[in-house]
């Protein structure tokens, strides 16, 4: 365990009672004392926090650090207003993704790539082995700027409570900077739980900010949480995002993980856009993919974990489930898996092999949750 | 943690309370709590027969999944079928409620394989 790397909250984690496990090589919370499931409908009902220090931050800086950006992003980040923040995927030549990545426009030549944290190190390398005859400078932030994540109906009211800017005034995929608790901050109006809330890049002092965020809640009546990695993952499983490792990899291309909004084969002026994987997207998307990521309800009761398969009425293997849980607000268990083309209807019941015992299931109509 | 003084335990943190010959089998206190929130329990079937230390049924969290294991050689009588509803009794109420099936005891002798609570206590603190 002495390997594994700590956040700046992990002495609050194992205060409050968190069951530490390693998780990318960091050691943090699966669930505190209250459990997983109570802080999955914390979440949805108030206000959960959450720390993901372990996210990644990569600096882009210079004259040509949007266009450099763009041309190694499947979404479009020509048109990326100054503060606002878009969803892409760095891809392979062969159109497999390498991670899914946040990236913000933060001024004219100065972009920011927050990235996993498993491919933290191989997203740096990907970036800096692409920056040759481009003007600009790749820092890695990870280990200087903290990330947690403030996410749920009172989340925005919580945040706008501790600073004096208008969170409240702050649309969806945009961001600002604010100083709360006597630190500064970059607070963007995004999150990965299905529901509003910021994700906030702290310049140290992130313990400040936590326990400053929990005390004011109290003070205010609003119910905040904190949140550990299981409902991290039952919260963004239900609103259908995508989880680096199981819906995404370098055996899965974007259209299969039905993310073909967050891939611009054309620009906003009608012209190809080019980055490294897109023309292997265009064969990709001419030619039709073969599978296509679904989601199945269990009809007969039991966790379709990952690594089980989804078997066709005529008893073969349609393939393995990539994420599969109990899904606390649906109140049921589910799972996503890619399937071939021509079974993915919704309301078709196929079956699930889970540690040999086969149980029915059916393909249900994604997204699960949608605030 | 205490664990009811009447019970007899195993190494794979399961408790066994018996009588007449028939043994309730459940989870412990501190498997329930190293599990986490339970979702779902696989019953082994009534009339199964069932030998020591073999795998019998699981228990899902919302964290993983656990093999559970016949801690005594017999016959299903009889699975809490209550569990299907409510699983989330394996976790407030581990020794009552949350118990998982019973076993006709076919070699009683086996008993004395399992520890007392205060053997159990020590295991568990290591």
């Amino acid at each position: 365990m002495s390997s594994l790397k700590r956040t700046a909250l992990y002495d609050w984690h194992v205060d409050h009672g968190g069951r530490m496990v390693d998780f990318a090589g960091w050691e943090l919370p699966v669930f505190y004392e209250s459990g997983a499931i109570e802080e999955h409908h914390a979440t949805r009902n108030s206000v959960g926090l959450f720390d993901i220090d372990h996210m990644g931050q990569l600096d882009v800086v210079g004259s040509d650090a949007v266009d450099f950006v763009d041309s190694l992003v499947t979404s479009d980040m020509s048109t990326l207003d100054i503060g606002s923040a878009k969803y892409g995927l760095l891809c392979h030549d062969d159109g497999t993704v390498i991670d899914d990545v946040i990236v913000y426009r933060l001024a004219e030549e100065h972009m920011m790539v927050v990235v996993n944290a498993a491919n933290r190190d191989v997203d740096r390398t990907w970036i800096e082995d692409h920056t040759t005859g481009n003007d600009v400078t790749v820092t890695d932030r990870s280990n200087v700027l903290e990330m947690i994540a403030v996410q749920g109906p009172n989340a925005v009211a919580l945040v706008d409570a501790v600073t004096r800017v208008n969170v409240a005034s702050i649309e969806r995929f945009s961001s600002a900077s604010i100083e709360l608790f006597g630190t500064r901050a970059l607070v963007g109006r995004t999150g990965y739980t299905g529901e509003d809330g910021v994700e906030l890049y702290i310049d140290g002092g992130v313990v400040d900010v936590w326990t400053g965020l929990l005390a004011k809640a109290e003070e205010l009546d609003i119910a905040a949480t904190a949140i550990g990695l299981g409902a991290r993952d039952s919260l963004r499983f239900e609103p259908g995002y995508p989880l680096y490792g199981h819906e995404l990899s370098r055996d899965i291309n974007p259209f299969e993980a039905r993310l073909s909004w967050a891939v611009n084969l054309v620009d906003a002026d009608g012209r190809d856009k080019d980055f490294v994987g897109a023309d292997a997207l265009r064969t990709i998307k001419a030619e039709g993919i073969a599978r296509r990521l679904e989601t199945l309800t269990m009809i007969d009761k039991g966790v379709p974990r990952e690594g089980s398969i989804v078997i066709g009425a005529d008893g073969n293997e349609l393939g393995p489930v990539v994420s599969g849980m109990f899904a606390p607000t649906v109140d049921a268990f589910a799972c996503n898996a890619f399937l071939p083309i021509g079974y993915g209807e919704v309301g078709t019941t196929l079956a699930v092999d889970i540690r040999g015992r086969q149980k029915a299931a059916v393909i249900t109509k994604r997204p699960l949750y949608r605030r | 943690m205490t664990n009811p003084e009447d019970l007899k335990y195993s190494k794979d943190h399961e408790w066994v309370r018996v009588e007449d010959g028939v043994a309730t089998v459940g989870i412990t206190d501190y498997a329930q709590d190293a599990l986490g929130d339970i979702v779902f329990v696989e019953l082994p079937e009534v009339g199964a027969a069932t030998t020591t230390g073999e795998t019998l049924s699981e228990v899902e969290s919302t964290k993983s999944v656990s093999d559970i294991f016949a801690p005594l050689s017999g016959t299903i009588t009889e699975v809490n079928t209550g569990l299907d509803d409510d699983p989330t009794v394996v976790n407030s109420d581990p020794y009552g409620a949350g118990w998982m099936f019973k076993v006709e005891l076919s070699d009683p002798a086996e008993l004395d394989g399992l520890m007392s609570a205060e053997a159990y206590g020590a295991f568990t603190a290591e």
